[in-house]
């Protein structure tokens, strides 16, 4: 009896009636199943919400410690935890009824921090990607040399050259938008197709308790 | 005394065991005995003994003499059935020569004749002597008396049994130096339970002249039905008490006739050494029984016989003594008396027979057997105990006379060895038990106990003193504790034990080559550790890659900033593009374009500050496009930073565009992805003309379009705003057969198309000439690389 309670009725309660629910929701539009169906995901966004906080706390816990404790590279965690703090309070109390001047203030340091600090760096780190994809192409042929590398700088050229409609290149325009919409959707379907169906497998396989996301057993 | 009236046979109450003849003391034999000796302590049936104090007496009458080497254990035994002495008047005394056959026969055969009828009829001068056997001979006190007893000892009548043995005592060689061929002796008369113990056949044996010594059945019983023995010579048949009448089996009682002279029972015959058997036979006296003496070893029986008629002892005696041990018979012996220890052992009420205590007697004449003090003693305990014991301790002991040449060798040894060896406890050492004080020998000696010599057979039997060493190694004295003063007290043992045969196997080298195995197993512990360790090689760049580099990142910039800085340079700027117009961009175009004023827009930002650089200026035209369309946006994000991006952006363009905040609702941020997503398709509230989802990656994207037409009905067109690496991720949507997306703008050149269409340019339309110019110095690069590093693998391939 034991044994049962603890395998079967956290499937029963947490994984195959939630999902039969709001399965049968989406393909039986009952309005007792779609209420059902609503408060479930309202439970799932608030379960995802406490996720991330619970993620926070730990983050800060973790760095935290080491700052306390002086131990290697502690110093990053002192930016970490001043950052994460910085960014967090302010959006935080925003809106609480500290009073407009107090709201605007906060508002202001929030998209200041976002546009001056986070938007620069997130663009640089973009355009670091660039930069060390170009250098990677620079020595393509260096250490891989195929006829596999040729083509794939080929396309890259094509492609890029394509999709900046040089005056003169038009042509590459077209050839670019049938690679891309040819061969990038082919490989693309088969991508997605490759998703629905394994994730259609999680989920029977979640409905018949062959897997326990939910649990260690 | 209960009163009960008992039959006239018995010595004891039926009832309650109460002695119903009072015990007489034999008057002093003449001037050249003892006076009458300290009567010895006889309780229950006993046969007549020796008296513990004769040894006063002549070495002429053999008396037995006191050994002081007696061991403990015996002396015990005697000690304890001192303490349960009836009394003075209990004790017997030996027969003196020249008394008459009643006084002879002692006082447990006196006791016996007028209780039964048939002692009453047989004359005292009918008993013949019989032969017995040297370590029967032994029992005898003196040659004179034996002279009386053979005299005397026809009022002896063996039993039947007994009476069988005379053809085997014929039979066996006469000892040579046996000069004493005793006359034809009457037999004893035995009582029937001696001759219930003698088999059948023997009593069906041919009776021999001399009348057979009545034997009691009980004895008759216990003889072994297969041994036939010629028939003794005649012996007058000894009266047998009623008691033991009624114990014996009527069936068995037969007809056994008493052969010459009082012949030993072959049980006791058994509990001589075989080899005493064999060459004792005197050529007179009662001869041994055949079941007597084939329970004997037949080397034992054979040289057995002496002419001279002799006591046989029963075969089970003889078996009881070791055959080593075992001494050529002493020489012959007239005529045998039934032990009072063996009337003890069969009390009148009782039909089992008890265990019998292996007893050698050297029955020389047909004179009252005397049973020695400590078979008296083992008599009264045995009365007491030993009825339920199988088989009682080998208790032996002959009475020996010094002056007698045949004594048995095994008795023999006992003279020597038994002062020599350190008495053992009467009782045998239990382990972990402390062992009982030992008595005092002169105290026992006082006590009238005689010191019996203990045969090498008998001393095998006694309880090992091995185990008592154990004992006494264990026997230490508790110090503290509950036991604190008490010894022999099991000592503690550990709880957990290594097996001593364990520690004996393991050796020095068994050891070492654990120790080696040990110490490798922990290097190669080691060494996976420190092959688990990763090796962060900090390969440092060469300054061909450090240029190249530089290279790289210089051609980059001169060509991105050079084209934004065309414009301040070179008046009228420079235009290296010109904008594609895309069917999926006019959709997407047509789309937005198709959305009821009066409707909301659902506007979702999925990208964060690090695509907001490609993505904002994709998203602009198409929100400038609703807002002019007076369509409320309702923007909502599954990202944390997508709001703020949301919110930057909106503020932008309704700072540059006159918009106001009212035109667009900003929600909160939803967690749980397509969740998410879900909800916040449903709080919504109101069913949107348009989903315009701006994203970057593949993910936001797809389960947007999947929550959407999850909806069910119809759903609205859905827009997406996407970079130019997402554009292959959105085209099977994009599929006009599928229909999941309505139109898509993707990256800077859609944004900078989408812009052309409405006439309205904007930022991509000004960064579209860096972007062209940049993506041509990008595949410059990568030509130029291939160039460079081609030519030297070719290179390097001759090499």
């Amino acid at each position: 009896m034991a044994s049962f309670i603890k395998r079967w009725i956290p499937f029963i309660l947490f994984a195959a009636l939630p999902g039969i629910v709001v399965l049968l929701a989406y393909l039986v539009p009952a309005p007792a199943l779609l209420y059902f169906r609503d408060r479930l995901v309202d439970g799932a966004v608030i379960v995802a919400a406490f996720a991330f906080l619970l993620g926070l706390f730990n983050l800060l816990r973790v760095h935290g410690g080491q700052v306390l404790r002086r131990r290697q590279g502690w110093f990053y965690s002192l930016v970490l935890v001043a950052a994460m703090l910085a960014f967090w309070i302010p959006p935080a109390f925003r809106d609480l009824p500290w009073g407009m001047a107090v709201q605007e203030t906060l508002g202001l340091l929030d998209r200041m921090l976002f546009e001056h600090i986070i938007s620069p760096l997130g663009a640089s780190l973009a355009a670091l990607v660039v930069f060390t994809l170009i250098l990677a192409a620079f020595r393509l042929l260096r250490t891989r040399r195929s006829a596999g590398s040729a083509v794939f700088l080929l396309v890259v050229a094509v492609v890029l050259l394509g999709g900046a409609p040089l005056i003169g290149l038009e042509w590459l325009t077209g050839l670019r938008d049938w690679i891309v919409h040819v061969f990038g959707m082919a490989g693309m379907r088969g991508l997605l197709l490759g998703v629905a169906l394994g994730t259609v497998i999680t989920a029977l396989r979640v409905f018949i308790a062959s897997e326990r996301p939910y649990s260690e057993l | 005394m209960c009163g009960t009236m008992n039959s006239v046979g018995n010595v004891y109450c039926d009832r309650c065991h109460a002695r119903l003849i009072p015990l007489t003391t034999s008057p002093p034999d003449g001037d050249d005995q003892e006076p009458a000796p300290v009567p010895a302590p006889v309780k229950g049936l006993s046969l007549p003994t020796i008296p513990l104090d004769e040894k006063g007496e002549p070495d002429t009458e053999g008396a037995v003499g006191r050994e002081d080497a007696e061991a403990d254990w015996l002396t015990q035994l005697r000690g304890v059935a001192a303490s349960d002495d009836v009394g003075p008047e209990i004790s017997e005394t030996r027969p003196e020569v020249g008394m008459e056959a009643e006084e002879e026969t002692g006082d447990w055969l006196s006791q016996l004749r007028p209780t039964t009828e048939a002692a009453a009829s047989v004359d005292a001068q009918d008993i013949v002597p019989v032969e017995m056997d040297d370590w029967l001979t032994q029992l005898r006190t003196t040659p004179e008396r034996d002279e009386e007893v053979e005299e005397s000892f026809e009022q002896f009548d063996l039993p039947d049994w007994l009476q069988d043995k005379e053809p085997v005592a014929e039979e066996s060689e006469p000892t040579p130096s046996e000069p004493l061929a005793p006359p034809p002796v009457e037999a004893a008369a035995v009582p029937d339970w001696l001759v219930e113990v003698a088999p059948s056949e023997e009593r069906e044996a041919p009776p021999s002249p001399v009348e057979a010594a009545e034997v009691p059945d009980w004895l008759m019983e216990m003889a072994p039905p297969e041994e036939v023995e010629p028939a003794p010579p005649p012996v007058e048949a000894a009266e047998v008490p009623d008691w033991l009448m009624e114990m014996a089996p009527p069936e068995e009682v037969g007809p056994a006739p008493p052969p010459v002279g009082a012949e030993v029972p072959d049980w006791l015959m058994e509990m001589a050494p075989p080899e005493e058997v064999g060459p004792a036979p005197p050529p007179v006296g009662a001869e041994v029984p055949d079941w007597l003496v084939e329970m004997a070893p037949p080397e034992e029986v054979e040289p057995a016989p002496p002419p001279v008629e002799a006591a046989e002892v029963p075969d089970w005696l003889v078996e009881m003594a070791p055959p080593e041990e075992v001494q050529p018979p002493p020489p012959p012996v007239e005529a045998a008396a039934v032990p009072d220890w063996l009337m003890e052992m069969a009390p009148p009420e009782e039909a089992e027979l008890p265990p019998v205590s292996p007893l050698t007697t050297d029955v020389t004449t047909p004179v009252e057997a005397e049973t020695p003090a400590w078979l008296r003693d083992v008599a009264v305990e045995e009365e007491d105990v030993s009825r339920a014991e199988p088989v009682t301790p080998p208790l032996i002991e002959s009475p020996r006379d010094a002056k007698v040449e045949t004594t048995l060798d095994w008795l023999s040894d006992l003279e020597t060895e038994a002062p020599s060896r350190p008495f053992p406890p009467a009782v045998p050492a239990f382990e972990g038990m402390p062992p009982p004080p030992s008595l005092d020998v002169d105290a026992a000696e006082v006590a009238g106990l005689a010191r019996a010599e203990i045969p090498d057979w008998l001393e095998a039997m006694r309880p090992r003193p091995e185990a008592a060493p154990a004992a006494v190694e264990q026997d230490l004295v508790e110090t503290s504790g509950l036991l604190q003063g008490l010894s022999g007290v099991i000592p503690p043992v550990l709880p957990i034990q290594v097996p001593a045969a364990r520690e004996r196997y393991v050796s020095a080298e068994g050891r070492e080559a654990s120790l080696t195995r040990a110490q490798l197993l922990q290097s190669l512990l080691t060494q996976q550790v420190e092959a688990s360790k990763p090796e962060v090689s900090q390969r440092k760049a060469s300054a061909g890659e450090r240029v190249q580099r530089w290279v790289v990142a210089l051609v980059l910039f001169v060509v991105v900033v050079g084209t934004l800085m065309a414009p301040l340079v070179v008046p009228g700027g420079l235009t290296l593009t010109q904008p594609v117009m895309s069917s999926v961009l006019i959709r997407a175009y047509n789309a937005v374009q198709g959305v009821d004023v009066t409707s909301t827009a659902l506007v979702v930002f999925e990208y964060g500050a690090a695509e907001a650089g490609e993505l904002d200026p994709v998203a602009e035209p198409i929100l400038l496009h609703l807002l002019d369309r007076g369509v409320h946006l309702e923007v909502v994000s599954t990202r944390p930073e997508g709001m703020i991006v949301a919110e930057g952006l909106l503020a932008e363009i309704a700072a540059s565009g006159g918009y106001t905040e009212t035109q667009y609702t900003l929600h909160a941020y939803r967690s749980g992805n397509a969740t998410g997503a879900a909800q916040l398709l449903r709080d919504v509230g109101v069913s949107p003309g348009l989903v315009l989802v701006l994203t970057a990656q593949p993910g936001p994207l797809r389960w947007w379009v999947e929550q959407i037409h999850a909806l069910g009905g119809e759903t609205p067109p859905i827009v997406t705003g996407i970079s130019a690496a997402l554009e292959a991720a959105a085209s099977p949507y994009l599929d006009t057969r599928a229909g999941q997306l309505a139109g898509s703008v993707s990256g800077l050149s859609g944004a900078a198309a989408y812009e052309s269409i409405r006439r309205v340019p904007g930022k991509a339309t000004g960064r579209l000439d860096a972007l062209a110019a940049g993506q041509v110095a990008i595949v410059g690069l990568m030509i130029l690389g291939a160039i460079l590093y081609a030519p030297s693998g070719l290179f390097r391939r001759k090499k």
